[in-house]
């Protein structure tokens, strides 16, 4: 499980001039996506919904096929023939816990993946056990799924996701339906498969307080990406992001109300503690 | 928030609860077909006294078995008094047209009387002690031979365990969506047919939309986890079959045995 | 008093093997006209109290009131359209419950089992669709060809159509964008200020800060406090010891109070917040 650190500037997915319209649809879901990952990064998809942020992830490892472009994942071009061998790279987290469960058991569904993938059962045992202990949920091992919840049945997906060792895990509104603990727990986790497993994190979400903690922001608007930078650059412009429907990180709007109060205090993203910093020397030179 | 149980399977942990499914459920087919060799009192006080045997090493209460006789009481019942007053021959001691009353008729209906509720006990010995996982763990099994013919004896299973899974999350969506419509001002189990006819719309439409979603985007979690088909999958789940397995079906030959013995008194 | 709870308990399947108790000993009022929260964890019994104010579920032990109904242990299943008509709620997932083969027909479902001519009905339809922000052009289509937000909206639209005087919202924005979370928390408000009685399920913090004026938390079927935003939101140890979190806005005022910032009272909104910031700053 150790990061290699030589790989650490990789670029792992790359999309060229992907472009997709569903069957009957007259404006592609996504059209021309140019996208650049780098590999252990953590990136946010953001945009309102119906802007193309969940065909972004399905095209990712092939659960739908582009009209035209190249996706290519690690260094290997998505095509038909590939894709067996993609999905082993991808792994995807779906919003609602309680369709994504395929086992009658917390280890039945881990090992799913893994009797997909014809791993003898002695190897298959010891993952099962390795990615349960990696999301806490090894003593639910025998338990069905109607007696967890909602953020636990999360976890069992991760677990069945990393069990198969992806290197990237795509989070599609993983959260959304948990309530706040849930989602607490669930962002631990994921943020500690980046950090000790080196695993490349695509997190599809509406909530602000995990994508200020994101590497890289990708806004998606009307099938198009419209932004794509750090953390800072995306937030530099809050008016043009509050425009598209999307609300700026709390701190952000404190930061926009004073402005509009006659405060003297830049617009530029402030964490929260620069923010503390900031107002604290105004309070002092008063 | 239902919590249904499907098969009424009580959690235990007794020699019955822990033996290979496998090995109950042959123990039950075997069950059913030599109970036709009991043909007098001694083979059935031998059947009888073995079943009784069996709920004892079940740590299962007797009361749930009598239950289990309950709904099938009309049926047993009715059969009986066929037997009791439709066989001919012996000496009847009363008779009335073709209905006609003898000691042996009324033996006969007692056996099939006990026949009857011994099949029942037995078949709600492994009912109650086998998950409905087991059941189909031990179906997929059994039917392995069908592979031969191409039958997809592994689709087929993995169809029963997630069919089986999702029992309770569909009672729940039903649940949910009678409830919302009875905030809409439904009344179930009101008015005439017609009405209540109408009345089950609102409810089979959503529950058909739902079980449909639940069924496209479980199969694209599937394909998303690499699922390609039965061919070149391996199996986490694995039965044992153990010593008391072996014991068990021994046991049910030394009864096989036994009855033939007994019958020819 | 719109609403009374005296002493309700609920126990789930309460003569079987599996019981298990839903609501324990609740007690509480809530105003005409008044707009309560109700927090708490998954499972804590937020879901099962609601409904009983509609007799969805009855108590097994104790008595509800609400306004000249009474639900008690022995009420029947006869006879609850009227208070049924009086309370709207709108479910988690709410467009789960779409069924008709057009919009119109779908928003109309609930006047016209509540005694409504049908020509009534489909007028009321329409200014209901208005109501939620869809267009009049949506009427006709079948609610399935819609988009998920639009759904929900459907959805919500066929419960305010009763034009019931208590309207529960359970999660009604879960798994929507912020915009479309925004306009329909301000739609709530709107019928709130026009006099709709509103009690809110809900896990953001920063909705029942704003909105409501009554917050009950539930924990483990119990109601475990009955206050105002204001005073649950300031109570750090509270929240800390119920695993309850704080607005957005309560948390960073703490952390300038921390550094010597002097608020009057800690801010629990986003427009308290900097309304204090300013006053500081401005003097």
């Amino acid at each position: 499980m150790d990061v290699d650190y030589g790989e650490i500037m990789k670029t792992l997915i790359d999309l060229k001039n992907v472009t997709y319209t569903y069957d009957e649809m007259k404006v592609p879901a996504l059209s021309d996506i140019n996208l650049r990952i780098l590999a252990h990064t953590w990136v946010a998809v953001v945009g309102v919904n119906g802007s193309g942020k969940s065909t972004l992830a399905r095209l990712l490892n092939g659960l739908l096929t582009a009209d035209s472009g190249d996706i290519i994942i690690d260094g290997m071009a998505l095509t038909a023939d590939s894709v067996w061998d993609i999905r082993k790279k991808v792994g995807i987290i779906f919003q609602n816990p309680d369709h994504q469960f395929v086992g009658a058991t917390v280890e039945d569904d881990v090992a799913f993946g893994l009797e997909n993938l014809g791993i003898p059962r002695d190897q298959m045992v010891e993952l099962v056990n390795w990615a349960l202990e990696q999301v806490n949920m090894l003593e639910f091992a025998h338990k069905a799924p109607q007696t967890l919840s909602g953020g636990q049945k999360q976890r069992v997906a991760i677990a069945g996701v990393i069990a198969t060792r992806p290197q990237i895990i795509i989070m599609d509104e993983s959260t959304s339906m948990l309530d706040p603990q849930g989602r607490q727990d669930i962002m631990k986790i994921m943020q500690y498969l980046q950090s000790e497993l080196g695993i490349t994190i695509l997190s599809i979400t509406h909530d602000m307080t995990e994508v200020i903690h994101a590497d890289q922001v990708v806004v998606l608007k009307e099938g198009q990406i419209i932004q794509s930078g750090s953390v800072e650059q995306i937030f530099a412009n809050p008016k043009e992001l509050a425009k598209l429907g999307l609300n700026p990180p709390f701190t952000q709007q404190v930061q926009l109300e004073l402005i509009k109060q006659g405060i003297d205090i830049d617009s530029k993203y402030l964490s929260e503690q620069e923010m503390v910093d900031e107002l604290w020397q105004l309070y002092s030179k008063m | 928030m239902g919590k249904i149980i499907v098969g009424r399977y009580l959690p235990g942990n007794s020699l019955i609860h822990r033996l290979d499914p496998r090995a109950k459920f042959i123990a039950t087919f075997i069950f059913v077909a030599i109970i036709f060799l009991a043909n007098n009192w001694a083979t059935y006080l031998a059947l009888g006294l073995f079943v009784l045997w069996a709920v004892y090493l079940s740590k299962v209460s007797l009361t749930f078995f009598i239950k289990g006789v309950r709904p099938m009481l009309f049926l047993i019942l009715f059969t009986v008094a066929l037997q009791i007053f439709f066989t001919p021959g012996g000496n009847p001691f009363w008779q009335w047209g073709i209905l006609s009353l003898s000691k042996l008729s009324i033996i006969n209906g007692i056996f099939i009387l006990l026949r009857f509720t011994l099949i029942i006990f037995i078949s709600t010995l492994l009912t109650i002690t086998t998950t409905p996982l087991q059941m189909s763990d031990a179906i997929e099994y059994l039917l392995r031979p069908l592979r031969k013919i191409h039958f997809p004896v592994d689709e087929v299973a993995l169809m029963l365990s997630i069919a089986l899974q999702f029992i309770p999350l569909l009672s729940d969506e039903t649940t949910k969506i009678m409830n919302a419509q009875r905030a809409r001002g439904v009344d179930f189990g009101e008015g005439n047919i017609i009405k209540q006819i109408k009345a089950i719309v609102p409810i089979l439409i959503p529950l058909f939309v739902s079980s449909f979603n639940i069924a496209y985007d479980l199969s694209i979690a599937m394909e998303a986890r690499g699922y390609n088909g039965s061919a070149g999958r391996t199996k986490y789940r694995q039965l044992h079959w153990q010593k008391p397995d072996t014991l068990v079906l021994t046991s049910f030959g030394l009864l096989t045995i036994i009855l033939l013995i007994l019958r020819s008194y | 008093m719109a609403i009374i709870f005296q002493n309700v308990t609920h126990v789930y399947q309460a003569d079987g093997p599996l019981a298990y108790t839903g609501l324990k000993d609740i007690s509480f009022q809530i105003r005409d006209g008044s707009y309560t929260a109700i927090i708490g964890r998954t499972g804590s019994g937020k879901s099962t109290l609601v409904q009983h104010i509609n007799a969805l579920l009855k108590p097994t032990a104790g008595k509800i009131t609400v306004s000249d109904h009474i639900i008690t242990p022995e009420t029947k299943n006869k006879h609850l359209k009227p208070l049924r008509k009086k309370v709207g709620v709108v479910f988690q997932f709410p467009e789960q419950q779409l069924f008709a083969d057009t919009v119109i027909k779908d928003i109309s479902f609930g006047p016209k089992n509540f005694g409504m001519a049908e020509k009534d009905a489909e007028q009321l339809a329409l200014t209901m669709l208005k109501k939620v922000n869809l267009s009049s052009e949506l009427a006709q289509k079948s609610p399935f060809e819609l988009s998920g937000g639009q759904m929900r909206r459907v959805a919500i639209a066929g419960v305010l159509a009763s034009q019931p005087d208590i309207l529960i919202l359970d999660e009604p924005t879960a798994g929507l964008d912020p915009k479309g979370h925004q306009e329909l928390m301000e739609l709530f408000a709107q019928l709130n200020r026009q006099g709709t009685t509103i009690i809110l399920i809900s896990h953001q913090m920063e909705d029942v800060a704003q909105y409501s004026n009554q917050v009950l938390v539930m924990e483990k079927a119990r109601l475990i406090r009955d206050d105002t935003p204001q005073a649950i939101f300031t109570d750090k140890t509270f929240l800390q010891e119920h695993q309850l979190l704080q607005p957005e806005s309560t948390k960073f005022a703490r952390l300038l109070a921390d550094r010597g910032f002097k608020f009057a009272r800690l801010p629990i909104t986003t427009a308290d917040l900097v309304n204090q910031i300013v006053k500081e700053l401005g003097s």
